[in-house]
Protein backbone atom coordinates (compact mmCIF):
# COMPACT_ATOMS: atom_id res chain seq x y z
CA UNK A 1 0.00 0.00 0.00
CA UNK A 2 3.14 2.25 0.92
CA UNK A 3 4.87 1.93 -2.46
CA UNK A 4 1.71 2.51 -4.92
CA UNK A 5 0.58 5.39 -2.74
CA UNK A 6 4.16 6.49 -2.21
CA UNK A 7 4.63 6.26 -6.48
CA UNK A 8 0.99 7.93 -6.82
CA UNK A 9 2.31 10.97 -5.18
CA UNK A 10 5.42 11.24 -6.63
CA UNK A 11 3.97 11.19 -10.33
CA UNK A 12 1.54 13.76 -9.06
CA UNK A 13 3.81 16.09 -7.56
CA UNK A 14 6.07 15.53 -10.74
CA UNK A 15 3.10 16.59 -12.42
CA UNK A 16 2.47 19.51 -10.99
CA UNK A 17 5.96 20.76 -11.63
CA UNK A 18 5.81 20.04 -15.48
CA UNK A 19 1.92 20.54 -16.10
CA UNK A 20 1.66 23.64 -19.26
CA UNK A 21 -1.65 24.90 -17.55
CA UNK A 22 -1.60 26.88 -14.15
CA UNK A 23 -5.56 24.61 -14.05
CA UNK A 24 -3.84 21.24 -14.59
CA UNK A 25 -0.74 22.34 -12.07
CA UNK A 26 -3.37 23.08 -8.86
CA UNK A 27 -5.16 19.67 -10.23
CA UNK A 28 -2.37 17.75 -9.96
CA UNK A 29 -1.43 19.19 -6.54
CA UNK A 30 -4.83 18.62 -5.32
CA UNK A 31 -4.10 15.02 -6.32
CA UNK A 32 -0.62 15.04 -3.78
CA UNK A 33 -3.06 16.67 -1.16
CA UNK A 34 -5.69 14.25 -1.27
CA UNK A 35 -2.79 11.13 -2.00
CA UNK A 36 -0.57 12.46 1.11
CA UNK A 37 -3.86 12.35 2.70
CA UNK A 38 -4.95 8.58 1.83
CA UNK A 39 -0.95 7.67 3.02
CA UNK A 40 -1.22 9.49 6.22
CA UNK A 41 -4.97 7.37 6.54
CA UNK A 42 -2.98 4.26 5.63
CA UNK A 43 -0.36 4.68 8.48
CA UNK A 44 -2.67 5.10 11.56
CA UNK A 45 -3.64 8.67 11.92
CA UNK A 46 -7.16 8.90 10.57
CA UNK A 47 -8.30 12.21 11.51
CA UNK A 48 -5.14 13.47 10.23
CA UNK A 49 -5.22 11.93 7.32
CA UNK A 50 -9.23 13.30 6.92
CA UNK A 51 -7.59 16.84 7.97
CA UNK A 52 -5.35 16.32 5.22
CA UNK A 53 -7.77 15.42 2.29
CA UNK A 54 -9.71 18.20 3.17
CA UNK A 55 -8.13 21.02 4.34
CA UNK A 56 -5.58 21.96 1.76
CA UNK A 57 -7.53 20.89 -0.86
CA UNK A 58 -10.38 23.43 0.13
CA UNK A 59 -7.97 26.21 0.58
CA UNK A 60 -6.49 25.91 -3.07
CA UNK A 61 -10.10 25.77 -4.49
CA UNK A 62 -10.76 28.78 -2.30
CA UNK A 63 -7.97 30.42 -3.84
CA UNK A 64 -8.26 29.42 -6.92
CA UNK A 65 -11.89 30.57 -7.28
CA UNK A 66 -11.66 33.74 -5.38
CA UNK A 67 -8.75 34.54 -7.64
CA UNK A 68 -11.34 33.69 -10.47
CA UNK A 69 -14.46 35.55 -9.48
CA UNK A 70 -12.43 38.74 -8.13
CA UNK A 71 -10.63 40.20 -11.11
CA UNK A 72 -7.59 38.31 -10.80
CA UNK A 73 -7.97 35.82 -13.13
CA UNK A 74 -4.57 36.70 -15.19
CA UNK A 75 -2.99 34.87 -11.85
CA UNK A 76 -4.49 31.38 -13.41
CA UNK A 77 -3.38 31.97 -16.62
CA UNK A 78 -0.44 30.43 -18.51
CA UNK A 79 2.97 31.46 -18.27
CA UNK A 80 5.16 29.71 -21.49
CA UNK A 81 8.44 29.35 -20.94
CA UNK A 82 10.49 28.30 -18.35
CA UNK A 83 13.27 30.90 -16.52
CA UNK A 84 16.60 30.87 -17.35
CA UNK A 85 17.91 29.47 -14.30
CA UNK A 86 16.10 26.62 -14.58
CA UNK A 87 18.90 24.18 -14.31
CA UNK A 88 20.23 25.88 -11.31
CA UNK A 89 16.93 25.32 -10.03
CA UNK A 90 17.22 21.55 -10.43
CA UNK A 91 20.65 21.18 -8.97
CA UNK A 92 19.39 22.89 -5.80
CA UNK A 93 16.39 20.97 -4.98
CA UNK A 94 17.95 17.49 -6.25
CA UNK A 95 21.19 18.73 -3.84
CA UNK A 96 19.33 19.14 -0.89
CA UNK A 97 16.51 16.16 -1.92
CA UNK A 98 19.59 14.14 -2.42
CA UNK A 99 21.32 15.86 1.19
CA UNK A 100 17.62 15.28 2.79
CA UNK A 101 17.84 11.66 2.39
CA UNK A 102 21.59 10.74 2.82
CA UNK A 103 21.82 12.39 6.33
CA UNK A 104 18.51 11.03 7.22
CA UNK A 105 20.05 7.03 5.76
CA UNK A 106 23.31 7.99 7.75
CA UNK A 107 24.11 4.66 10.06
CA UNK A 108 25.73 5.58 12.83
CA UNK A 109 28.25 2.76 12.38
CA UNK A 110 29.57 4.55 9.19
CA UNK A 111 30.10 7.61 11.42
CA UNK A 112 31.60 6.24 14.43
CA UNK A 113 32.61 2.61 16.07
CA UNK A 114 29.00 2.19 17.53
CA UNK A 115 27.36 -1.19 17.60
CA UNK A 116 23.86 -0.19 17.40
CA UNK A 117 23.54 0.09 13.13
CA UNK A 118 20.84 2.23 14.03
CA UNK A 119 20.33 4.88 11.03
CA UNK A 120 20.13 8.57 12.16
CA UNK A 121 16.34 8.94 11.16
CA UNK A 122 15.81 6.16 13.63
CA UNK A 123 18.21 7.45 16.22
CA UNK A 124 17.13 10.97 16.50
CA UNK A 125 13.33 9.94 16.26
CA UNK A 126 13.54 7.83 19.41
CA UNK A 127 15.82 9.56 21.41
CA UNK A 128 15.03 13.41 20.56
CA UNK A 129 11.52 13.41 18.38
CA UNK A 130 10.76 17.23 19.67
CA UNK A 131 14.06 18.31 18.96
CA UNK A 132 14.46 16.36 15.37
CA UNK A 133 10.60 17.95 14.28
CA UNK A 134 11.50 21.55 15.39
CA UNK A 135 14.68 21.42 13.47
CA UNK A 136 13.20 19.99 10.37
CA UNK A 137 10.54 23.13 10.31
CA UNK A 138 13.11 25.64 10.65
CA UNK A 139 14.77 23.83 8.02
CA UNK A 140 12.60 24.08 5.31
CA UNK A 141 11.59 27.94 6.77
CA UNK A 142 14.98 28.74 6.77
CA UNK A 143 15.19 27.13 3.08
CA UNK A 144 11.98 28.86 2.40
CA UNK A 145 13.24 31.90 3.14
CA UNK A 146 16.82 31.45 1.69
CA UNK A 147 15.09 31.01 -1.75
CA UNK A 148 12.46 34.45 -1.41
CA UNK A 149 15.60 36.52 -0.59
CA UNK A 150 18.05 35.36 -2.76
CA UNK A 151 15.81 35.66 -5.60
CA UNK A 152 17.94 38.51 -8.08
CA UNK A 153 14.70 41.09 -9.52
CA UNK A 154 15.42 43.07 -12.49
CA UNK A 155 15.68 45.70 -10.62
CA UNK A 156 18.78 44.91 -9.19
CA UNK A 157 19.94 43.79 -12.76
CA UNK A 158 19.65 47.48 -13.94
CA UNK A 159 21.49 48.89 -10.92
CA UNK A 160 23.83 46.83 -11.14
CA UNK A 161 24.39 47.60 -14.68
CA UNK A 162 23.86 51.18 -14.12
CA UNK A 163 26.75 50.88 -11.34
CA UNK A 164 29.17 49.24 -13.74
CA UNK A 165 28.14 52.09 -16.36
CA UNK A 166 29.10 54.84 -14.01
CA UNK A 167 32.80 52.91 -12.87
CA UNK A 168 33.67 53.01 -16.81
CA UNK A 169 32.45 56.54 -16.85
CA UNK A 170 34.34 57.32 -13.88
CA UNK A 171 37.51 55.58 -15.37
CA UNK A 172 37.98 57.24 -18.84
CA UNK A 173 37.17 60.39 -16.84
CA UNK A 174 40.17 59.89 -14.78
CA UNK A 175 42.12 58.78 -18.09
CA UNK A 176 41.30 61.91 -19.85
CA UNK A 177 42.68 64.08 -16.94
CA UNK A 178 45.19 62.05 -16.88
CA UNK A 179 46.39 62.86 -20.30
CA UNK A 180 45.53 66.18 -20.05
CA UNK A 181 47.78 66.62 -17.04
CA UNK A 182 50.61 64.52 -18.99
CA UNK A 183 50.22 66.70 -22.31
CA UNK A 184 49.98 69.63 -20.15
CA UNK A 185 53.78 68.34 -18.39
CA UNK A 186 55.02 67.86 -21.56
CA UNK A 187 54.38 71.29 -23.28
CA UNK A 188 55.68 73.04 -19.90
CA UNK A 189 58.79 70.83 -20.29
CA UNK A 190 59.41 71.82 -23.83
CA UNK A 191 59.03 75.22 -23.40
CA UNK A 192 62.02 75.14 -20.60
CA UNK A 193 63.90 73.56 -22.83
CA UNK A 194 63.17 75.90 -25.72
CA UNK A 195 63.96 79.03 -23.76
CA UNK B 1 9.14 -5.88 3.48
CA UNK B 2 8.41 -3.40 6.57
CA UNK B 3 8.28 -0.02 5.87
CA UNK B 4 9.98 1.83 8.23
CA UNK B 5 11.12 5.81 8.83
CA UNK B 6 13.40 5.47 6.38
CA UNK B 7 11.20 4.79 3.80
CA UNK B 8 8.96 7.80 4.84
CA UNK B 9 12.14 10.16 4.93
CA UNK B 10 12.84 9.08 1.47
CA UNK B 11 9.29 10.00 0.04
CA UNK B 12 9.86 13.15 1.58
CA UNK B 13 12.69 14.48 0.34
CA UNK B 14 11.81 13.47 -2.93
CA UNK B 15 8.26 15.75 -2.33
CA UNK B 16 10.62 18.36 -0.87
CA UNK B 17 13.12 18.37 -3.93
CA UNK B 18 10.02 18.06 -6.17
CA UNK B 19 8.34 21.27 -4.03
CA UNK B 20 11.99 23.19 -4.13
CA UNK B 21 12.08 22.92 -7.95
CA UNK B 22 8.80 23.70 -8.61
CA UNK B 23 9.11 27.38 -5.62
CA UNK B 24 12.21 28.27 -7.81
CA UNK B 25 11.94 27.26 -11.23
CA UNK B 26 7.95 28.25 -12.07
CA UNK B 27 7.24 31.62 -13.38
CA UNK B 28 3.70 31.63 -12.59
CA UNK B 29 2.99 33.17 -8.96
CA UNK B 30 -0.02 30.58 -8.60
CA UNK B 31 2.22 27.55 -10.03
CA UNK B 32 4.94 28.98 -7.26
CA UNK B 33 1.99 28.91 -4.60
CA UNK B 34 1.16 25.13 -5.65
CA UNK B 35 4.81 24.05 -5.42
CA UNK B 36 4.71 25.35 -2.24
CA UNK B 37 2.13 23.34 -1.00
CA UNK B 38 3.93 20.14 -2.33
CA UNK B 39 7.05 21.27 -0.55
CA UNK B 40 5.00 21.74 2.48
CA UNK B 41 3.79 17.97 2.28
CA UNK B 42 7.14 16.78 2.85
CA UNK B 43 7.41 17.18 6.66
CA UNK B 44 3.73 16.45 7.14
CA UNK B 45 4.60 12.35 5.73
CA UNK B 46 7.61 12.65 7.63
CA UNK B 47 6.42 13.11 11.34
CA UNK B 48 3.63 10.90 10.71
CA UNK B 49 5.83 8.20 8.93
CA UNK B 50 8.06 8.75 12.36
CA UNK B 51 4.91 8.74 14.45
CA UNK B 52 3.01 5.00 13.01
CA UNK B 53 6.70 3.49 13.44
CA UNK B 54 7.48 4.47 16.90
CA UNK B 55 6.28 2.91 20.36
CA UNK B 56 4.40 5.76 20.85
CA UNK B 57 2.73 8.35 23.11
CA UNK B 58 -0.82 9.28 22.94
CA UNK B 59 -1.54 11.58 21.25
CA UNK B 60 1.48 10.40 18.52
CA UNK B 61 3.80 13.46 18.65
CA UNK B 62 4.30 12.99 14.86
CA UNK B 63 0.68 13.66 14.40
CA UNK B 64 0.79 16.99 16.43
CA UNK B 65 3.56 18.41 14.39
CA UNK B 66 1.93 17.29 11.04
CA UNK B 67 -1.28 19.01 12.42
CA UNK B 68 0.32 22.05 12.84
CA UNK B 69 2.72 21.51 9.24
CA UNK B 70 -0.91 21.38 7.87
CA UNK B 71 -2.36 24.52 9.63
CA UNK B 72 0.72 26.16 8.31
CA UNK B 73 -0.09 24.79 4.64
CA UNK B 74 -3.59 26.08 4.94
CA UNK B 75 -2.36 29.92 6.12
CA UNK B 76 0.16 29.43 3.26
CA UNK B 77 -2.29 28.84 0.60
CA UNK B 78 -4.23 31.89 1.62
CA UNK B 79 -2.08 34.37 2.15
CA UNK B 80 0.10 33.32 -0.51
CA UNK B 81 -2.70 33.42 -2.76
CA UNK B 82 -3.95 37.54 -1.26
CA UNK B 83 0.41 38.48 -2.04
CA UNK B 84 -0.33 36.96 -5.24
CA UNK B 85 -3.25 38.69 -6.19
CA UNK B 86 -1.65 42.07 -4.61
CA UNK B 87 1.31 41.66 -6.55
CA UNK B 88 -0.65 41.80 -9.34
CA UNK B 89 -3.12 44.53 -8.70
CA UNK B 90 0.43 46.84 -8.58
CA UNK B 91 2.40 45.05 -10.93
CA UNK B 92 -0.32 43.58 -13.70
CA UNK B 93 1.69 40.63 -14.10
CA UNK B 94 1.36 36.86 -12.53
CA UNK B 95 4.91 36.56 -13.89
CA UNK B 96 7.83 36.38 -10.74
CA UNK B 97 10.23 37.55 -12.94
CA UNK B 98 8.34 40.84 -13.66
CA UNK B 99 7.63 41.23 -9.82
CA UNK B 100 10.71 43.07 -8.48
CA UNK B 101 9.32 45.97 -6.77
CA UNK B 102 7.66 45.60 -2.93
CA UNK B 103 8.09 49.21 -1.86
CA UNK B 104 5.30 51.36 -1.55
Amino acid sequence: MFYVLAALIVLAAVASILAPSTRLVLLAVMAVDVLVGLLLIAAGAYMLGSIAVVAPALCLLAVAVLLNRSGYAPLLADIPGRPAGWPLAAAVAVGLGVLLVWVGETRIDDVASATSGQNLVTLLHYRTPVTLGVGAILAVVAIGGAVMIGRTGEDERVLDLAAEHRRLREQRGRLRREARAAARAQQAGSRGSSR
Amino acid sequence: MNVGPGHYAVLSGVLFALGLFGVIARRSATAALASLSVLFSAPVVLAVGFAESGNGSNPRLGDVLALFTIGGLCAELIVGGAVAALLWRRGETADLEEMTELDA
